[in-house]
């Protein structure tokens, strides 16, 4: 391995990150700020998230507030990160029917934690997974039935959200419902491009049917981009955060429709249905998303991106294999990643039969 | 596989020692995982991708890329096999490259096909046979590719995935 890999190594690990902090926490305080309990989270493939908390005194004595710290690292899976776009729409949907964390302070700035990064609130919950045991259920009846409607009505609020009136408006890049599909299947196709480390057939047999089919949308809203479970947080049956911003970006909302309803993050209600997102049948999302945005979901629209979405998951695949093979990201969760990619080729294969 | 044996080899024992090893607290612990170190670098000059299900697949890409040229012999603009992929490597790693080789000769026809998609029976036939092949390809890689610890992984403990 070679040598600056090993310093990116150091320069990420909790002890120097503990110090950077409690020094940058200080700075933006004006007082004397003590960073504790820095640990850095399993969870999440990309941005190396940590928790940790800070102690203060301020003029109404002394505080303390646990807070998340991530960083986008300079040889990570979407290097090179910004915060900024995530940190803007972030800001921007407070309050706007989307339970989102309060960020604190961003940059993209590499001066700080050698890499950009953001300090938002510790939401309080736990991320349920898109991975369970055959024969066992994600959620029980009562429960799934209250996060359903929570997340559709989420997605609902974001895609209703009059971004043109706000900061989000500088990401919009001439993004217009005629475009919106040829933009991103353009920009993961060079994504791929950049990161393959071979060809499969299968995917050059997608992008061709995705190339010739775009659809138009019906209007330009903010996309999440990896709305699905695995990335809101529960917290006393409700859904308390939704998090990992950092595919956000301008586009069709059945886009993120799409998305939820890939088979990877779906399952089996005990009846034998399938429930998208391990949550609702796709008929009640249809329904419900239609009564609450106000969009008449249109189910060609969905195939386009059912198929767009699994493509963009293969090019995610592609990159963690690639990062680590490059050398600079050794992370074993990586060529782990890589060494799924058959099955996310069949479900390329599944969804094109689909659409085809 | 998506990469390398030898970087996946490398990266094993890098992970072992840089990000395991340091947090382990017990010594027998410690001593079986710097056991699995000591013998990937005795596997690393002596181990390669396995030969049959390589040696399958290249013998079916063979054969589709004969029955494209046949099919679209009559488009002599598009680029042709000829002897490219004739010689087959006897080890892993040569297979492997020469997988990769015909898999982007066959993306190549895909692209072309796409861009000449005019209805006529060869280029409908070729589409066909490039689906079939497809198809038992993906089915005969997911025999190879067991069932992801992805929960296992993200939760950072080692029971079963559960509601």
């Amino acid at each position: 391995m070679n040598a600056v890999h090993e310093k990116t190594e150091d320069v990420f690990g909790e002890t120097t990150v503990g110090k950077r902090l409690a020094a940058f926490l200080t700075a933006q305080n004006k007082t004397l700020t003590r960073v504790d309990a820095v640990r850095r989270f399993t969870a999440g493939f990309s941005w190396m998230t940590y928790g940790f908390v800070a102690e203060w005194t301020g003029k109404a004595g002394p505080q303390r507030q646990k807070l998340v710290l991530r960083i986008g690292p300079p040889t990570g899976l979407f290097a090179p990160y910004r915060a900024a776009p995530e940190c803007t729409v972030l800001r921007a949907l407070q309050g706007h029917g989307v339970p989102v964390p309060h960020v604190y302070f961003f940059s993209d700035d590499s001066a700080v934690f050698g890499a950009p990064f953001f300090i938002c609130e510790h939401v309080a919950g736990t991320a349920p997974l898109p991975w369970v045991a055959p024969g066992q259920v994600a959620f029980e009846p009562a429960l799934r039935a209250r996060l359903a409607e929570q997340f559709v009505a989420s997605l609902a609020a974001l895609h209703r959200f009059n971004w043109r009136d706000s900061p989000v408006a500088a990401l919009a890049d001439g993004v217009s419902p005629d475009n919106a599909a040829a933009r991103q299947v353009a920009l993961w196709e060079q994504t791929l491009r950049r990161w393959q480390l071979r060809e499969y057939p299968v995917v050059e047999q997608a992008l061709a049917w995705l190339l010739t089919h775009c659809p138009p949308a019906p209007h330009v809203a903010i996309i999440h981009g990896d709305y699905r479970i695995g990335n809101f947080l529960v917290d006393k049956a409700e859904i308390s955060a939704v998090l990992d911003w950092e595919l956000v970006h301008m586009g069709d909302p059945h886009e993120d429709l799409g998305f939820m309803c890939l088979r990877a993050f779906g399952g089996k209600a005990p009846d034998g249905s399938y429930l998208v997102c391990h949550l609702l049948t796709r008929e009640t999302l249809y329904e419900r998303y239609a009564a609450l945005s106000g969009m008449e979901v249109r189910p060609a629209s969905i195939g386009f991106y059912e198929l767009f979405n699994v493509f963009k998951l293969l090019v995610i695949h592609v990159g963690a294999s690639r990062c680590f093979e490059d050398g600079g990201f050794s992370d074993l969760r990586m060529p782990a990643m890589g060494a799924q990619i058959p099955r996310v080729l069949l479900q390329i294969e599944k969804a094109l039969e689909a659409v085809a | 596989m998506n990469n390398s044996l030898e970087r996946l080899l490398e990266g094993i024992a890098m992970a072992l020692r840089r990000d395991v090893i340091p947090r382990l607290d017990d010594e027998y612990a410690t001593g079986q995982a710097l056991a699995v170190i000591d013998l990937i670098n005795n596997m690393k000059p002596r181990v390669d991708w396995a030969v049959p299900p390589l040696l399958a697949r290249a013998t079916s890409q063979r054969a589709l890329i004969v029955e494209l040229e046949n099919l679209l012999a009559h488009y002599p603009e598009r680029s042709q096999a000829g002897d490219d992929f004739d010689a087959t490597p006897v080890d892993g790693a040569g297979l492997q490259e020469l997988c990769e080789r015909m898999d982007s000769f066959i993306g190549a026809t895909i692209r072309w096909l796409g861009m000449h998609a005019e209805p006529c029976a060869a280029i409908q036939t070729a589409q066909t046979a490039i689906s079939q092949h497809v198809r038992a390809e993906l089915r005969r890689d997911m025999t190879l590719t067991p069932r992801p610890l992805f929960a296992e992984i993200a939760r950072g403990n080692d029971t079963p995935a559960s509601s």
